[in-house]
């Protein structure tokens, strides 16, 4: 079958071929944009989290009596859980890891057009490192002298020095040390340096999402008011974390005014934390299906449309000798040419959609592979809904030509 | 060249059987220009799409050029009407969104021909209907009489066994229907054999022999004769 008798019907028949045309590009586009974006999410699935993640207890109280005082609340909380002989170590934590949320950015420099760079701050004690059993990479931990500790209203003054995670110190530093280096954590803020690099861990989906899971910053400050409580995180013996949870929440319990907000192992956090991942990725999936069905459907459709105009088209060509297989190739090669004109455009609509996305997320969807492979399953539906109406057309009886006028 | 020996041809539905055709004997040699007359429903249709291998048929036997039609597979049907029939229709039957280039390109296309011979064969085809000027003008832009003389370049392109022609000047006035048939004519007058279905009695007398079909049978008439059986009807 030659192409050209197409190229001259297609051109007859612009409205139509346009609406092909238009309804697989933007099939294309959404359907490998959302695939990318489903297969950049899922293929993070194990990024490894850095942290023992199956022995650490979160715990996060929540006073309702207005008149408890915090501060000395964490005090006790803090004492009476690392009397719980199973419980290695504890800290206060304004973020958790796998949950945390705050997103900020950092700068080098305090211009108006200096660059940010997204992290998340823990502010903590100088326990959170033996916590999270993090690794000192450079520099030196953080200790108890450093830590600044007091209730909002009445403690003004910020820690000064922080800790940086080894992926954040690349970022910002290259290969250069990080060590002595200032930082700004807002532009307006004063500024901060870094005394040592830990090992990474993670922090939570935002960051996830943009390919900068491990980038975090711990501060060596506690500083707590009724409105922001701390969290608490605790290292318990290998294996006896669930079995110890029950223990753990009595004991914070035992403070009055106030009710466990949440108490969970960072292992069910974790999960959390891919459930939520694994819906994201399967809603864009199931969506793509959808629109995958519906533009098969939508092809179905309009060629059936075609057949049943063009019966007599059809069957004159019968006539004129065409085989049953050359009516079936003239309809496949036409819906390939729409196609293909289709799935360029459609690639073309997806690369600046996952360019615009990699660009705001800072993490490249693009993968060559996934999109060729998107193109080829368009391909393989739009010819599956091309074979039943040309199969239909094929079935036309050759002497319809003399049946009226 | 055509020979039909005890053709029939039944239409069957549950409740009802017709024989649209009964045992039809008939020899059509070649350089012939037969007309096929009869009434409404007596069976000209059905001849017609036997005749064209248009539709199967479950008795007696179909001898094309010497093959046996009957029996033959669809694909092989196929080949017979490209190779062997060239078609003129009633209502032209031209392809509309094809240009006559490409009207008169397309049973050369199905041969499988090169694209040279079918250049030369499409030209001359159209300069023989004398719309060689008119190649790349749509269907749509020519009158009842020009569409209809595509139609027979289209046909006679191919160079076919016979030209089979349904009611060609059914849809035109008699000016151009006058034409068209002047057109059969002179194409018969070069060698090429032509049966044409009509009900006009004017124009089935110009033909050669008229073969008359009434209610599935057909009466076959030499011209000294058919004048004489048409002009008492």
């Amino acid at each position: 079958m030659d192409i050209k008798p197409i190229f001259l019907g297609l051109k007859q028949n612009k409205f139509m071929a346009m609406l092909m045309i238009i309804q697989i590009a933007f099939t294309m586009g959404v359907l490998s944009s959302s695939v990318l974006v489903a297969t950049t999410t899922l293929q993070e699935w194990n990024v490894p989290s850095g942290i023992p993640h199956n022995d650490i207890v979160r715990i996060s109280p929540e006073f309702f009596d207005d008149n408890q005082d915090v501060g000395q609340a964490m005090f006790n909380d803090l004492k009476r859980v690392k009397d719980i002989p199973a419980v290695i170590n504890a800290a206060p934590s304004n973020a958790v890891p796998f949950t945390a949320e705050n997103m900020i950015d950092v700068y080098l420099a305090t211009e108006e057009d200096a660059q940010g760079f997204k992290t998340v701050v823990f502010e903590s004690d100088e326990q959170i490192i033996d916590v999270l059993q993090l690794s000192l990479i450079d520099g030196r931990l953080i200790t108890a002298s450093d830590v600044v500790k007091g209730e909002i209203d009445s403690t003004p003054q910020s820690a000064s020095e922080v800790m940086i995670s080894q992926d954040m110190a690349k970022v910002l530093f290259g290969d250069d040390s990080a060590i002595g280096k200032t930082i700004w954590l807002a532009k307006s803020a004063d500024p901060v340096k870094v005394i040592g690099v830990y090992s990474n861990f993670m922090t939570g989906e935002r960051l996830n999402g943009r390919g900068k899971s491990y980038h975090s910053i711990i501060r060596p400050q506690v500083k707590w008011s009724l409105n922001q409580q701390p969290h608490y995180l605790m290292r318990v013996e290998p294996g006896t974390a669930v079995a110890l949870l029950e223990d753990i929440i009595d004991v914070f319990y035992l403070e009055r005014g106030r009710y466990i907000n949440s108490s969970e192992l960072l292992k069910r956090t974790q999960k959390r934390m891919y459930d939520g991942r694994g819906s994201r990725a399967l809603t864009f999936l199931v969506l793509s299906l959808v629109l995958l069905i519906i533009t098969g459907l939508g092809i179905t459709g309009l060629t059936a449309f075609q057949v049943t105009q063009k019966r007599k088209q059809i069957g004159t060509r019968r006539a004129l000798g065409a085989k049953k297989s050359d009516i079936m190739r003239y309809f496949l090669t036409e819906n390939s040419v729409l196609t293909l004109i289709g799935l360029v455009i459609g690639v073309a609509v997806t690369l600046s959609i996952t360019f615009e996305l990699s660009e705001q997320a800072g993490q490249n969807f693009f993968n060559l592979g996934v999109l060729l492979m998107t193109a080829l399953l368009l391909w393989v539906v739009n010819i599956l809904a091309v074979w039943f109406p040309a199969k239909r057309a094929a079935n036309i009886a050759p002497a319809i030509v003399t049946r009226g006028a | 060249m055509l020979r039909m020996e005890n053709v029939s041809k039944i239409y069957r539905t549950e409740l009802v059987e017709t024989h649209a055709l009964r045992k039809v004997d008939l020899h059509i040699k070649s350089g012939e220009f037969v007309s096929v007359t009869g009434p409404s429903g007596s069976g000209k249709t059905t001849f017609l799409n036997l005749a064209g291998a248009l539709e199967t048929f479950e008795e007696g036997d179909y001898f094309l050029d010497g093959q046996n039609v009957k029996g033959l597979s669809d694909d092989k049907l196929s080949e017979i009407r490209n190779q062997k029939i060239g078609f003129i229709f009633q209502s032209f039957n031209l392809l509309p969104d094809l240009p006559l280039f490409d009207n008169v390109d397309v049973p050369l296309r199905y041969r499988g021909m090169s694209a040279k011979e079918r250049k030369e064969r499409i030209e001359h085809a159209l300069e023989t209907v004398g719309l060689a000027s008119r190649m790349q003008h749509l269907p749509t832009q020519l009158s009842g009489g020009q569409q209809q003389r595509v139609a027979i370049a289209r046909a006679i392109a191919g160079d076919p066994l016979f030209l089979l022609a349904d009611e060609p000047t059914g849809n035109l006035d008699s000016l151009m229907a006058q034409q068209v048939m002047e057109l059969l004519e002179d194409i018969n007058s070069k060698g090429t054999t032509i049966i044409m279905v009509t009900h006009d009695d004017q124009l089935a007398r110009r033909a050669h022999r008229n073969i008359q079909i009434f209610d599935g049978q057909v009466s076959d008439i030499e011209k000294s004769v058919a004048d004489d059986v048409i002009r008492s009807a």
